[in-house]
């Protein structure tokens, strides 16, 4: 029964023009940011090399390569893409009670919990294919265009040049990464969904909280970097960066298929699963509970 | 034929929306089939199709994709033939492909109808099924209940507050006011009970049933 439900809310979300607004947006800003480095790339690299002029010998062009395109894509647009998912997930229920359909699902043979865990199965599914044609763009589409070199990742005051051999794993890494996160927005947004009779409420309460705590996060207030930022979601969404974070050896030289700080990559993770299941149990309790009145 | 009669804000809408466990009751079991619904909801719902309120459908979707919703909400394989079948009992065949979003209210009403009708339910619940329909929308779907009656042996409760429609229709009648239910007749045994009224207002049949559900609750 779970699989026909699943199959009827993929049908209805990739049935609804409203669904392709967001691969549309995707597509456009991977091109827009691929052509403006493709222009204006060198001054760009020259924005984080200055910085290091001293030890920097690698040539702005050998810098500029798919990988690093595809690196910056993501810090760009990954902070935005909730946004898109808010706007399928935070429809799930608000937008049905909305339209008045609400009512024909629930009177159906299946149980509310199939019913919820169904939705946020199909949710999770379009983050995934959100995802996957992200990395299309991003990666394949800056690897035809900027061509395949060794990966320089810069940070405030070093630098990590990882071997194009070591690469396609972290990126690999990087989006499951992010689409754990993306799912915890979008049970986030579920669960608001659930307690809403219109559509824009959850999708706008979703983006403001994001934003709120994003805030909250780049203020680096001490008495919020002690008290809600190591739990806060904003910060372990950003963990997808930890896989393009490497060890070096006493020569300072990055050690093939390491990873920094693997244990607080781990530890963002299952933060972020930690939040996605509380978000869906929320979500089912409040579902199983709700007098469907509109 | 189950006519479910009562002002508005009586409770009708209420009472249907407990029968399909949109909402719960606060007290008080209910059954069909023999059964508690709320120990054996799916197998139960799943004998039952109904229609509440004003039918809402998705406006993206055409007839056709509804009913293959429907269908596997049943826990049935979508069938083509099946489709065509009851969109042409309640005249959409023509218009099987095209988005709800293009239809009129009265089609809307009528696709309901073939979604409530698509697992082969036992019982059908109508709640309002004319509202919001024009004169010959209204005859349309008269005409539609009863064929579902008399020819597929369905047992059909549809609830209004139109005392003319249910007297055409019914076999049976239930009232309530203000949540209570204050007679549950045939319309045989409720005609006999309203000419004994004495009522002046009872000059021919198609007035029994007004007379007597005036009288019911005290107006």
């Amino acid at each position: 029964m779970f699989t026909s439900i699943l199959y009827i809310e993929l049908f209805k979300i990739f049935r609804r023009p409203r669904t392709y607004i967001a691969f549309g947006a995707i597509a456009l800003i991977v091109l827009l940011v691929q052509f403006a480095l493709r222009v204006n790339g060198t001054e760009f690299i020259r924005f984080f090399t200055d910085s290091q002029a001293d030890t920097f010998e690698i040539p702005e062009q050998q810098i500029l390569n798919g990988y690093f395109v595809c690196v910056a894509i993501l810090h760009l647009i990954l902070i935005h893409v909730p946004l898109l998912v808010a706007l399928i997930a935070g429809d799930m229920i608000a937008g049905e009670a909305q339209s008045g359909t609400l009512r024909m699902l629930a009177s159906q043979p299946t149980s509310r919990t199939t019913l919820i865990l169904a939705k946020f199965s199909a949710s999770t599914v379009y983050v995934v294919l959100l995802l996957l044609w992200m990395a299309l763009f991003a990666l394949f589409g800056s690897l035809l265009l900027f061509g395949q070199e060794d990966l320089v990742v810069f940070r405030e005051t070093d630098l990590h040049i990882i071997s194009q051999h070591d690469v396609l794993w972290r990126f690999i890494g990087a989006f499951i990464y992010a689409a754990l996160a993306l799912t915890m927005i979008a049970s986030m947004a579920l669960f608001l969904s659930v307690y809403a009779e219109n559509a824009l409420g959850p999708i706008v309460a979703t983006v403001c909280i994001v934003i709120v705590f994003t805030i909250i996060q780049q203020l680096q207030v001490p008495v919020f970097e002690q008290t809600i930022n190591p739990w806060s979601f904003t910060t372990h969404m950003l963990g997808w960066k930890g896989f393009f974070y490497v060890e070096k050896n006493a020569e300072g030289v990055t050690i093939d298929g390491s990873i920094e700080n693997p244990v607080a990559l781990l530890k963002s993770g299952v933060i972020l699963v930690g939040y996605t299941l509380f978000f869906v149990s929320l979500s089912v309790i409040g579902y199983r509970k709700k007098d469907i009145l509109c | 034929m189950y006519g479910f009669l009562g002002q508005n804000g009586a409770g009708k809408s209420t009472t249907i929306r407990m029968l399909l466990t949109l909402i719960k009751p606060t007290a008080g079991e209910i059954t069909f089939f023999g059964n508690s619904l709320e120990q054996h909801r799916s197998a139960i719902l799943s004998q039952i199709g109904a229609i509440v309120e004003k039918p809402d459908l998705y406006k993206y979707l055409t007839a056709q994709e509804h009913l293959n919703l429907f269908a596997r909400f049943g826990g049935r394989r979508p069938n083509h033939n099946r489709n065509n079948d009851l969109l042409q009992q309640v005249g959409l065949l023509e218009r099987a492909n095209s988005r709800v979003g293009t239809y009129s209210q009265g089609m809307r009403q009528r696709l309901a109808l073939a979604c409530a009708l698509v697992n082969d339910p036992k019982l059908l619940i109508l709640d309002e099924p004319t509202n919001g329909l024009d004169p010959q929308g209204i005859a349309d779907m008269r005409q539609l209940i009863r064929l579902l009656c008399k020819e597929q042996g369905k047992t059909v409760i549809v609830s209004s507050h139109l005392l003319s429609e249910i007297e055409m229709i019914a076999d049976r009648v239930l009232i309530i006011h203000k949540g209570k239910k204050v007679a549950e007749e045939s319309m045989q045994s409720l005609t006999e009970k309203a000419s004994q009224l004495k009522l002046q207002a009872v000059p021919e049949k198609r007035y029994v049933l007004e007379a007597y559900f005036l009288s019911l609750t005290g107006q």
